[in-house]
């Protein structure tokens, strides 16, 4: 039995704009749990990105809750989501958003620093291991701006998993990376998750959601659909490959994708 | 033009809170050189206006009657320089000071006194009750009232009511005091004469006082000599007026003072001569050092306006680089984006500097009536002087000027790296050799920020070190002057805490002295001779002591030892081209030559750096009065100075009218200006401390709101991170901090190492050309660290707009 790591209830968020009211989530209700690589999929103004910065605190919802093991997120106050962001949660955003005067290890290190009860010793070690890992060790001491695109997403893959969090929320990881690094950085998340990393991640393209083991399927703000996979071979073949997306395909289709 | 008026109201509206921080600070710069211009212009008009309302001469002069008879003043009259001379009789007479309630008032003037007759003397104007203004007319005063200077206001402190008692001989007279007049000749504190108008009936009866003493008594042959103030004696006052030949040949009151010397014998020995301009500098000479101090003030202000300029263009250009090559690649030419810039620049330091001149002119009004209590003269502000406007233009041009060179970067933006976001500009040097250790993260993350970007704080460190090293001066002028004698000390002054006049001869002052060693040891007790002497025509001090360890700042030499032996004034050395070793050659009262040999050079205030210290004998010798009595008042410094007043009680009570105890020193009456001088030093280091702060937070709030904009990215990234909005602004607060540090300690170190000798520059015009500042390193570190910690709380508290930073920003990007 998997423990849940994020439970919502009647999770809604609108937005108002010139007197309108837009519901961009509407009663949500969800669970990811300990272990899981979830991708939530949907078209574009599906409120995707939203319910994934609701899920981990960083957008408060208009109504509902999200609860982070079981404990209420919705209303913590700003120490304590901090503190949440610092020790539990590790992201991943569409640009890597690396801080710019900060070398590639530098960045990854960081966050790590603020992991409680860690010596800084520790976190260079875990670090560089990171670093070794995304094949950036030659360029760690780089600055950001030094670095190709797919090195600083792969540096920002391992700022977002160097304090051990219990989840990762990823959004369109591979959003702004050309074909080449797309694999790369998925590859490196499925790594991830294979060592038990617990994943969320956003997004609308269907060979990033195929490395998932639970697809979500988000339209109009609501979950319209749930498809549960096996976990993802990073050593599959073409035809494995060709034989996952067929299925996750078919799979959209029903739901009018 | 439409295009550049719209782009201009875009910059400013973009940029307000910059451009409101630089309205502030050019208006506050504005306001406060408009105002040092303006109350110095406005002093110095009024002494020269009141100069002429009185009809004062070119040429001052004051002695006793028999030596000004009509043989001098015909020979005088008969120079070809020389115009009108104006002859008035003057009456010397020892005076005490009364308030209204009887009591005596505690310093009463040391300094000579002539009395003068309503009507007969130079027309002097009363001022209005109020002491705000001028009255139309005086009118003579009644018969027991008389009129004093209105510095006295400030020195020994005589309000309207007052009592002054007129002592002649064992006769007293005692007029009211009923108003305060301007007298730009002698009115100010640092002269050795105080004028007081009289009716021409009460003159004459106190007139006939003085021939009736004088009888007994003769009249001393130098009326500055130091005996000739405890004698009534007639004088006669003279203003002599250069020819309109003379002055159409642009002669000075100057050249008239050493042309009578030359040429007239009185004028060759007379001591009370005076040049009008000599007479003038006297008169404005704490203008001349708080107009200095208030003139730093104002280009520290401006500095710090410059620095913030100069930043806000360099973070503007930093921050709208893709705004700029967008603009370029419509079309626009580089010149007409400069252009842009230095007219939103220029034209709010154009706003800032009107509003600063206005509020500096309606300012003015208020001081003046203040620095009439210094000057004697009630300055009326006129319309701002033409030298502010021009100084406030030419600072108008140098904005301009640093606005157009820092816009030169705009040629390097391309429209191409503009589409691309700017970001190709960016460039960080490598810093992989020191990784961030993890421990101490904030200050670490602080050191990293600021060494990627050390362009962005120098304009910080700049602000600190203007700042601190302008507050280290204020504080350490005021730390010399501060605590009991250290301002006498430091402007070559001494003071006794006691002084004994015997004024009996049945009184032994052996026995005076064991009286007062009943209250309190005593520590030193001397005497004092003083003289004035005629160089090249002007009169200038001579002062001797029977104990010379009491006189400080002796800058070259020694003191004397001998009586042939002369510690000469800077000031006088100067002018004379006098060095140690030199030979001075003075005219005695007796008219015969002593020769002196110039011992040693001295910082002193003492007749503004013209005067020379001699042995006591040696004044005595040189004023004739070698043959007399010794002088009759002795000066004492007790064990214990706090025991003064009850000594001065048990030896009134012991000797009554025998003895005198009122202070006689030299420098006894020097104690309210000192004082206020005191006052003044102390306030100035509070309120610059002050001002100081609020600037910090000014340029502090400035220079961060830009920064915010440039990293806000960085910031979002922060957050995201886990790092608290508290952590965020702690860092930027070390950042603050550490620059501000640097900046503060280089400040306080060039102002504790060459603050001495810029105070010396500066006081050196007045004889004080060593002041060593207070550079104590506990007070110079306190201040700098003090002032580096403003600039933390200020960056911690305008860092809180970390807080607005959204983590949702990085989405929506």
């Amino acid at each position: 039995m998997k423990e849940p790591i994020i439970q919502t209830e009647r999770l809604c968020k609108s937005y108002a704009a010139d007197g309108v009211q837009s519901h961009v989530l509407s009663n949500v209700d969800l669970t990811l749990y300990e272990g899981d690589f979830t991708a939530i999929m949907g078209p574009s103004g599906s409120g995707k990105s939203t319910l994934l910065y609701c899920l981990s605190g960083m957008d408060a919802p208009t109504a509902g809750d999200v609860l982070y093991r079981g404990k209420s997120i919705t209303s913590l106050r700003e120490q304590d989501m901090a503190e949440l962001r610092a020790q539990y949660f590790g992201f991943v955003f569409q640009q890597a958003h690396l801080v710019s005067n900060l070398t590639l290890f530098e960045n990854v290190a960081v966050p790590g620093y603020l992991k409680d009860g860690r010596a800084p010793a520790d976190t260079r070690a875990a670090a560089s291991a990171l670093i070794e890992r995304m094949g950036l060790a030659e360029d760690a001491h780089h600055l950001p701006s030094q670095a190709s695109g797919g090195q600083q997403q792969r540096c920002a893959v391992a700022r977002s998993v160097v304090n051990g969090p219990d989840i990762v929320f990823a959004d369109e990881p591979t959003g702004a990376l050309n074909r080449a690094n797309t694999p790369e950085v998925l590859s490196l998340l499925c790594e991830l998750n294979g060592s038990g990393q617990s994943i969320c991640m956003v997004t609308h393209d269907v060979l990033c959601a195929l490395r998932a083991n639970r697809v979500l399927y988000l339209e109009d703000g609501s979950i319209k659909g749930e498809l549960d996979l096996p976990a993802f071979r990073t050593q599959g073949d073409a035809a494995y490959l060709k034989a996952r997306d067929a299925q996750v395909n078919a799979w959209l289709s029903s739901l009018a994708w | 033009m439409a295009l550049m008026r719209t782009l201009v109201a875009a910059g400013l509206k973009r940029g307000r809170a910059s451009f409101a921080g630089i309205f502030l600070l050019m208006a506050l710069t504005a306001a406060a050189l408009s105002f040092t211009v303006s109350m110095y212009a406005d002093l110095n008009a009024r002494e020269e206006a009141a100069l002429a309302e009185i009809e004062a001469g070119d040429v001052y002069a004051v002695d006793v009657a028999a030596n000004i008879d009509g043989e001098v003043v015909a020979e005088i009259e008969a120079l070809p320089e020389v115009g009108e001379i104006r002859l008035n009789g003057a009456l010397s007479v020892p005076v005490r000071f009364y308030g209204a309630d009887g009591e005596a008032v505690g310093e009463n003037p040391t300094s000579g006194t002539a009395l003068v007759a309503w009507g007969d003397a130079l027309d002097f104007r009363l001022l209005s009750d109020d002491g705000m203004r001028l009255s139309d007319d005086t009118p003579e005063p009644g018969p027991d009232e008389v009129y004093v200077p209105v510095s006295l206001k400030a020195s020994p402190g005589v309000q309207e009511g007052d009592k002054l008692e007129v002592l002649v001989g064992d006769e007293a007279r005692c007029f009211t005091i009923a108003g305060f007049f301007e007298d730009p000749q002698l009115g100010t504190p640092f002269l050795e004469m105080k004028r007081f108008v009289v009716a021409q009936s009460a003159y004459d009866e106190v007139g006939s006082l003085v021939d009736e003493a004088a009888a007994l008594v003769e009249a001393p042959a130098d009326p500055f000599a130091s005996q000739a103030k405890f004698a009534a004696y007639r004088m006669a006052e003279m203003n002599a007026h250069l020819s309109d030949d003379a002055r159409e040949a642009g002669l000075t009151g100057a050249d008239l003072v050493r042309i009578l010397a030359e040429e007239v014998a009185w004028a060759n020995t007379a001591t009370g001569m005076f040049a009008s301009d000599t007479l003038v500098g006297y008169a404005m000479m704490v203008v001349v050092i708080g107009g200095a101090v208030m003139g730093v003030f104002a280009l520290l202000l401006f500095a710090i306006a410059l620095i913030i300029c100069t930043h806000t263009v360099s973070t503007s250009i930093e921050e709208g680089y893709a705004d700029y090559g967008t603009l370029k690649a419509l079309g626009l030419p580089n010149r007409a984006l400069r252009g842009m810039l230095v007219v939103e620049y220029a034209g709010v330091s154009l706003a800032g500097l009107a509003a600063g001149l206005a509020l500096g002119s309606v300012l003015v009004p208020f001081a003046l009536p203040f620095f009439a209590q210094l000057t004697c003269v009630l300055a009326s502000n006129a319309a701002p002087p033409p030298a502010a406007i021009a100084l406030l233009a030419v600072l108008l041009a140098l904005v301009a000027a640093v606005v157009a060179l820092k816009t030169a970067k705009l040629a390097r933006i391309s429209p191409l790296v503009a589409f691309r976001g700017g970001t190709s500009d960016v460039r960080f040097r490598s810093r992989g050799e020191r990784p961030l250790g993890g421990s101490h993260l904030s200050l670490q993350l602080a050191v990293r920020a600021i060494m990627s970007a050390k362009r962005r704080y120098v304009g910080l460190a700049g602000c600190a070190c203007v700042l601190c090293a302008f507050i280290v001066l204020v504080f350490g002028i005021g730390g010399t002057l501060r605590g009991e004698n250290s301002a006498q000390d430091a402007f070559g002054m001494w003071e006794s805490d006691l002084s004994i006049t015997l004024a009996s001869p049945d009184v032994d002052i052996a026995e005076v002295e064991r009286v007062i060693e009943e209250t309190s040891p005593i520590e030193k007790s001397w005497q004092e001779a003083f003289a004035m002497v005629n160089f090249g025509g002007e009169g200038r001090s001579f002062a001797g002591l029977s104990d010379l360890t009491l006189v400080q700042g002796v800058t070259e030499g020694r003191l004397p030892e001998h009586d042939n032996e002369a510690l000469v004034g800077v000031n006088l050395a100067k002018s004379m081209d006098l060095r140690v070793g030199d030979e001075l050659v003075v005219d005695g009262a007796d008219g015969k030559e002593r020769r002196f040999v110039v011992c040693g050079l001295l910082s002193a205030m003492f007749n503004a750096g013209y005067g020379t210290i001699l042995t006591y004998d040696g004044v005595r010798d040189l004023a004739g009065t070698a043959e007399d009595a010794a002088e009759p008042s002795r000066q004492y410094q007790l064990a214990d100075p706090d025991a003064a007043d009850d000594a001065r009680a048990v030896v009134e009570a012991r000797f009554g009218d025998a003895v005198d105890t009122r202070a006689t020193g030299m420098f006894a009456d020097t104690g309210s200006i000192i004082d206020l001088i005191q006052q003044l030093f102390a306030a100035m280091g509070y309120a610059m401390a002050a001002v100081a702060a609020t600037l910090a937070f000014l340029a502090v709030s400035l220079i961060i709101g830009r920064m915010l904009t440039a990293e806000r990215h960085d910031l979002g990234v922060y957050r995201a991170l886990g790092f608290t909005s508290r952590a965020l602004r702690l860092q930027f607060a070390l950042r603050f901090f550490l620059v501000a540090f640097v900046g503060c300690a280089l400040g306080a170190t060039a102002a504790a190492l060459g603050g001495s000798w810029l105070m010396g520059q500066l006081f050196g015009l007045f004889g004080v050309s060593r002041f060593a500042i207070d550079a104590n390193p506990l007070m110079v570190g306190g201040l700098t660290l003090g002032l580096a910690l403003v600039f933390l709380i200020a960056a911690y508290a305008s860092a809180r707009k970390v807080r607005r930073v959204d983590v949702r920003e990085l989405v929506a990007e």
